[in-house]
């Protein structure tokens, strides 16, 4: 695995993280809002993939966020800057391969 | 109990992951499962759950060995391979005894958890037979009943009923009497099943005065019709004494499995008319349900057994308390299987056994071989192997060991069911035994079991050992007293174990014993068999087939070498078992109680004789006493006389067929031993052997002894039937040992297995025995050989090692004794006419590895004695 790709599950996981630190339930519950439920993550996928973001130094567990600690036994994750820097390469190279795509007029399956 | 499970499961994972992640984990799933709630949703949950770690659990382990690699480290996970490849490249002996032994334990578990499969868990094949239940009671239902129930029990769509019936065919070859089903017309609607040809029932067929019509098996329609599809629409000769002809409307698939057996030759509709009487009081049916989706065969149970107390209202007599008590729906599958439940539980029972001995074994050796190799694994300690490192290194060893063992034991198992599938059909059930994708799946898991069983304590036992003493003591890590102590614990928990697993084997061996062990009650000999029918056209009433009997005996006892021949209207062991209601003289019967039944046989003069029966008490009618205007004379079996008459003598009791006492009146001649009628389990019935002439039957089976050989008689009685009638057939000639042991071949076969297993368990236990306790003398050998050397006397040294065996034999005998009283107890609910502590078993037992044990000592203190002083020094 070569370190500048990042694995689908990886990748969904680092995008939910950009808009601010969340905990494991709640990282699988947007991934599962924002694909309408095709994608869901199990716990041990989920964790499995945590814990290579976290070797990798792309995220980060803190403290509960203030206004959340509710439940104390709650990990929390936030994006580091690499974790960042690897998300936007990530964009970028899917952003080119959609422009290939585009320019052959590849459409999506399900499309006309 | 589910997130419980899912604790349990996560030790799959790596522990590293596992220590930081786990309880996340488990708090996630708990979560999910809160979330969905009960019923399917909580089942698919689950099922995701289970499946996410079957990902993930080969993943983190990878990424595990993935880390090793990279980050060097003298290796993770793989220099421990290598290790324990180089290790067990050193020692094969050691590696082939434990691959062995793990594989004999694997193999026979992988066998007996298919069977158990196959015959517990299997479902049968028709569609949803998981939602198919079988009504209590399960025989006997009216049509009455049917309808009752129908309206009465909500958590069914559907109710079927079907019942025995024989019929002549006449159809396609010589005339037969065969198996009729007689079927309620929504039996295949039911059970999701429908003609390959033709059509199902529908309701009009079973109206009153419906034209016969007929569905056929696949077997009859390609052995009688040579597989015409024209039959369909045509009317047979299918029917019973001046019975019309039956329209043939479909017939079954080949794959049909029929509920009602394997040998049933064609289905009828069942007339239903609620203003005859039948209706009411004709009880021959046993009742299927298929359950309506949202309801569980639990709740069908209980919803039978509120209901049942209702039906004992509207029909006290035959809803009796016992009756209503054991209401219930069982799941077809388990049904079906009921006869099979207790043997293939204790084959089950006994696989384990085997396994757990194995893992005891294999645990003995690698602990010995660990604390043997003490010097090497010092080394490692003192280059910084730490305690977790070395734990894992030794489990890593079993592991690789428990792989080859599956490796093995999968082969066995594939062996072991090529040999049931040619050798021992019967013991295998309708459907059959095929090793697929699971049993790889079973044999992989069962050697992760076994694995972890036998790895873990060597695993614990490395982990222990302390660094700074491997150093300190150079050549010895652990003190000499330590190792000898521990040396010696060893061999006595090997002893122990070895023990109460053979103990147990003895147990389950001989619970088999008597399941298979049934005494048939005839003697079989020479005796050979065979059906016949009076041709309707040349013999059509039933004076006729009286007399058709009467000279067919005659003209059999005429050929030359046949001593006695009798018929009877059917053979022991030949299923489809029809019950009478009997009325005993001096039976007082309290308001409610129903009838006795028994079961009967129609027979000749003759017959007993030919069976070779054992009289009891009083006689067999002889052919005078069989003459029209004499009484009718009966013969009952043992369990008759017992329990219409206990303490009494059975003899000239008179027995009504019916209470109203309006058939002919039976009188009691003799009584015979108990022959096994039905199968080889369950209590004995009573039964009653009736004059044929009482109710002359069409279709007879003979039974002929004689002198001389069978293949040559063979002819000889066949032309002696046609010199009576050329038109009666002769069919299914068979010697009646063979019909016998056809019978008894399932029980016969298991307890053939629990012996085989029994072997194995013996073979590992002395073998492991003298394994481990033999590799503690040895040890000392270098110590003895030096002793001698220095002038001891060695008949004392040999003396001295075997008071240090007396030392271990005790200690082993005395846990032996207490571990076979606990596993007895844990197996009691097993165990057939043998309690759970078996003097003789644990004797036998004891006494054996005792042998093993002290043997095991004598004969490397002898050789260690005995050598040279000088090779010991030089090797010092």
């Amino acid at each position: 695995m070569s370190d500048d790709l990042v694995p689908p599950a990886e990748f969904r996981i680092l995008l939910t993280l950009v808009d601010g630190p969340k905990h494991g339930h709640a990282i699988r519950a947007e991934v599962l809002e924002r694909t309408g439920g095709r994608v869901d993550l199990g716990p041990g996928t989920l964790y499995g993939a945590i814990k290579r973001l976290a070797r990798r130094g792309w995220i980060r567990e803190i403290g509960a966020p203030a206004g959340e600690e509710g439940d104390g036994r709650r990990r929390f994750y936030r994006l580091t800057e690499p974790g960042r820097q690897a998300a936007r390469s990530e964009v970028a190279r899917l952003t080119e391969l959609l422009a290939t795509a585009r320019a052959k007029s590849l459409k999506p399956s399900g499309e006309a | 109990m589910a997130p419980t499970l899912y604790r349990l499961a996560l030790l799959l994972l790596p522990p590293g992951f596992r220590r930081q992640y786990g309880a996340a984990l488990a708090e996630e799933a708990a979560a999910r499962l809160r979330e969905a709630g009960g019923g399917r949703r909580r089942i698919a949950v689950l099922a995701r759950l289970g499946t996410d770690l079957g990902v993930s659990v080969p993943r983190e382990w990878g990424d595990v060995l993935v880390q090793g690699a990279k980050n060097g480290l003298g290796g993770g996970t793989m220099a421990d391979l290598k290790w324990a490849l180089r290790g067990l490249r050193r020692s094969p002996g050691f590696a082939l005894a434990v691959v062995l032994m793990l594989g004999l334990g694997i193999g026979v578990s992988t066998v007996a958890v298919g069977l158990a499969d196959a015959y517990l868990l299997k479902s049968l094949p028709y569609p949803d037979a998981d939602r198919l239940a079988v009504l209590w009671p399960t025989e006997n239902w009216s049509n009455e009943m049917m309808d009752l129930a129908r309206s009465g029990l909500h958590d069914v769509r559907g109710i079927a009923g079907r019942g025995g019936t024989r019929m002549i065919l006449d159809e396609g070859g010589e005339p037969e009497e065969v198996f009729v089903a007689a079927a309620t017309t929504n039996l295949f609607d039911v059970m999701g099943v429908h003609p390959a040809l033709g059509r199902g029932f529908v309701a009009s067929d079973g109206a009153p005065g419906a034209p016969p019509v007929a569905i056929l098996s696949h077997r009859v329609w390609a052995e009688r019709f040579g597989s015409d599809p024209g039959v369909v629409g045509r009317s047979i000769a299918l029917g019973g004494d001046g019975a019309p002809r039956h329209t043939v409307i479909g017939v079954m698939p080949a794959d049909y499995l029929p509920v009602e057996g394997t040998g049933v030759a064609a289905w009828v509709p069942v007339n239903v008319d609620p203003t005859a009487n039948s209706y009411k009081s004709s009880y021959f049916m046993t009742a299927v349900a298929r359950l309506k989706s949202d309801a569980s065969p639990g709740q069908l149970d209980r919803e039978i057994k509120a209901w049942a107390p209702r039906m004992s209202e509207a029909d006290p007599g035959w809803f009796t308390k016992e009756r209503v008590r054991d209401a219930s729906a069982v799941p077809i599958g388990r049904w079906s299987t009921q006869g099979e439940r207790a043997p293939v539980l204790v084959a089950l029972v006994a696989a384990l056994v085997v396994l757990l001995v194995a893992c005891a074994n294999v645990t003995n050796l690698v602990v010995a071989r660990t604390v043997g190799r003490e010097r090497e694994l010092s080394v490692r300690a003192a280059l910084g192997a730490g305690r977790v490192r070395t734990a894992r290194a030794v489990g890593v060893e079993v592991a690789v060991l428990a792989l080859l063992g599956a490796v093995v034991g999968f082969g066995l198992a594939g062996g072991a069911v090529r040999v049931l599938e040619t050798r021992f059909a019967g013991a295998l059930p309708d459907w059959g035994l095929s090793m697929d994708t699971r049993w790889v799946a079973m044999a992989v898991a069962l050697s992760v079991v076994a694995a972890l069983a036998a790895g873990l304590i060597p695993a614990l036992q490395a982990a222990r050992r302390d660094p700074a003493a491997a150093m300190a003591a150079g050549r010895g890590a652990l003190t000499r007293r330590r190792v000898t102590r521990l040396q010696e614990g060893l061999s006595a928990a090997q002893l122990a174990l070895a023990a109460a697993g053979v103990a147990a084997m003895g147990l389950l061996g001989r619970s088999l014993e008597h399941l298979g062990d049934v005494d048939p009650g005839v003697h079989a000999g020479s005796a050979i068999t065979f059906r016949t029918t009076a041709p309707p056209d040349a013999y059509p009433g039933s004076a006729d087939v009286e007399r058709f009997y009467r000279d067919a005996r005659a003209a059999l006892l005429a050929v030359p070498g046949v001593d006695v021949a009798g018929f009877s209207s059917r053979l022991p062991l030949s299923g489809g078992e029809s019950e009478i209601t009997v009325d005993p003289e001096g039976t007082v019967l309290p308001p409610g109680t129903p009838w006795p039944v028994a079961w009967d046989r129609w027979v000749t003069p003759g017959y007993l004789d030919a069976l070779g029966t054992h009289l009891v008490e009083g006689h067999v009618p002889t052919a005078d006493e069989d003459r029209d205007g004499e009484p009718a004379l009966v013969v009952v079996n043992r369990a008759a006389a017992y329990r219409f008459w206990p303490g009494q003598s059975a003899i000239g009791k008179r027995v009504y067929r019916d209470s109203d006492h309006k058939g002919v009146t039976l009188t009691v001649a003799g009584v015979v031993d108990d022959v096994i009628e039905e199968g080889q389990t369950g209590p004995m019935l009573p039964g009653l052997y009736i004059p044929e002439r009482v109710d002359p039957h069409r279709t007879m089976c003979a039974v002929v002894r004689a002198k001389g050989d069978p293949a040559s008689l063979v002819p000889r009685l066949e032309s002696a039937i046609h010199s009576v009638s050329a038109g009666a057939p002769v069919s299914r000639v068979e010697t009646l040992a063979s019909i016998l042991a056809g019978g008894l071949r399932p029980a016969r076969t298991l307890a053939i297995l629990a012996a085989l297993a029994g072997v194995v368990t013996l073979l590992l236990g002395t073998l492991g025995t003298y394994a481990v306790v033999s590799q503690g003398v040895a040890r000392r050998i270098r110590e003895i050989g030096v002793r001698a050397a220095l002038g001891a006397d060695r008949g004392r040294l040999v003396h001295g090692e075997m008071s240090r065996a007396t030392r271990i034999v005790v200690a082993g005998l005395a846990g032996g004794l207490v571990l076979a009283g606990v596993t007895g107890r844990l197996l009691e609910g097993v165990l057939y006419g043998v309690g759970p502590f078996d003097p003789a078993s644990v004797a036998a037992a004891l006494g054996l590895l005792a042998g093993v044990g002290y043997l095991a000592a004598y004969l490397p203190a002898r050789r260690a004695a005995r050598v040279d002083p000088v090779e010991v020094m030089r090797a010092e």
